[in-house]
């Protein structure tokens, strides 16, 4: 393994979490998340060479594992609609250990009813990026940003009243 | 619902969820492939161009003396072996076009994907390849019988009367399509082999090393 590869590695054992929480976000069970978490690895790595110090690594990782993950779904089709919440439940427990938060879990399983770029959204929002930064990431205006966010938020609002849950 | 309080809970929650690093090297293995099959597909379509129109021009020079019905059967049959052969490109185009995006080389299920799509490919370039023999021994008997194309159809469509006359003829030409099925049988496996058997077989090595890691 040469340097640059180790150095990589390191990068991102060190903001993994990152890359898991956008795994989660868009894709619902543990083989789709492997493979996109891989695909994103894999695209990071191939434009790694061209990487300038900048930006913080994670910055960059943000916005190369966002669009990986907006082409690949958009592309795969892989986005399960499920028809109950049972099954998204179950989905979700098995996903990983949710028992404390189940405002987190019933979020995971109304967020798999968002497109690519409302997940895109939200993601940044929970992130804690300001409309500025989400609107960068996402190459859209900062009021666009905005706009969309708060729809986001009011879809996901919906989504889980329809389960009947209320937080 | 409060995005807060929510905010909050998607920081704190753990992310310790087990998701294996990809192996770097594969993607530099299987990226290293894909550049050489890409390179072998556009080669071999250069070189299908030249050969469609050099045989095009076939009738055109004096050497040949290709006219008449002669002539429009040569086309007709340069037009069906261009359009076989379309099949196959198409084929080939896709998977060169698939190659070049986002989903290559990542997962071992697109890697799977792009194995059977380059299998497919292939067998699509075979069969194209048989299906055209028939034509292909029409294309070599109007070549080499020059200016007597309509001779030798008219003796071997009395097949019966030219094996008593001329006996030699018959066995000649049935000496030559066999040879000539042989050739085109070979040269197409050949080209299999050459330009496309070998990566099949490597990325089919690189899916079993990853599906025994």
């Amino acid at each position: 393994m040469n340097p640059s590869e180790i150095e990589f590695l390191r990068l991102i054992d060190e903001n993994k979490g990152i890359l898991v929480k956008v795994s989660r976000m868009y894709m619902d069970d543990h083989e789709g998340r492997q493979d996109l978490y891989q695909e994103i690895v894999y695209q990071l790595w191939k434009s790694y060479a061209t990487f300038k110090q900048q930006s913080k690594f994670s910055t960059w990782m943000y916005r190369v594992a966002l669009n990986t993950a907006m082409v690949l779904l958009k592309k795969e089709k892989k986005h399960q609609i499920y028809d109950t919440l049972e099954e998204r439940h179950d989905f979700a427990e098995e996903a990983y250990d949710t028992d404390k938060d189940e405002q987190l879990n019933v979020f995971y399983q109304a967020v798999q009813e968002l497109n690519a770029i409302e997940k895109a959204l939200i993601f940044l929002f929970l992130e804690g990026q300001s409309h500025r930064e989400i609107a960068e990431n996402l190459g859209i205006s900062e009021v666009n940003a905005r706009v969309k966010l708060n729809r986001t938020k009011e879809r996901i609002q919906q989504i889980i009243k329809k389960y009947k849950y209320e937080f | 619902m409060n995005f807060d309080e929510l905010k909050k809970s998607w920081q704190q929650q753990p992310t310790d969820e087990d998701l294996q690093n990809p192996n770097l090297k594969y993607y530099k293995e299987v990226g290293n492939i894909m550049g050489k099959l890409r390179k072998n597909i556009k080669r071999e379509f250069i070189s299908w161009a030249v050969c469609m129109g050099f045989l095009f021009l076939v009738p055109i020079l004096p050497i040949y003396k290709i006219e008449g019905y002669a002539a429009f059967a040569y086309y007709f049959f340069i037009v069906q072996i261009s359009l076989s052969s379309l099949l196959y490109y198409r084929r080939f185009f896709y998977l060169v076009k698939s190659t070049k995006k986002i989903e290559l080389l990542a997962s071992k299920e697109h890697l799977l994907k792009l194995y059977y799509d380059l299998k497919y490919a292939v067998e699509t370039y075979r069969i194209a390849a048989y299906v055209m023999i028939p034509q292909a021994l029409f294309l070599y008997l109007i070549m080499i019988a020059q200016n007597r194309t309509t001779v030798w159809f008219d003796r071997l469509y009395h097949f019966k009367e030219t094996f008593q006359q001329d006996p030699n003829f018959i066995v000649w030409m049935i000496l030559s399509a066999i040879a000539s099925i042989i050739l085109v049988v070979g040269l197409t496996e050949f080209m299999i082999r050459a330009y496309y058997s070998n990566y099949i077989t490597q990325i089919k090595e690189k899916l079993d090393q990853m599906e025994a890691e």
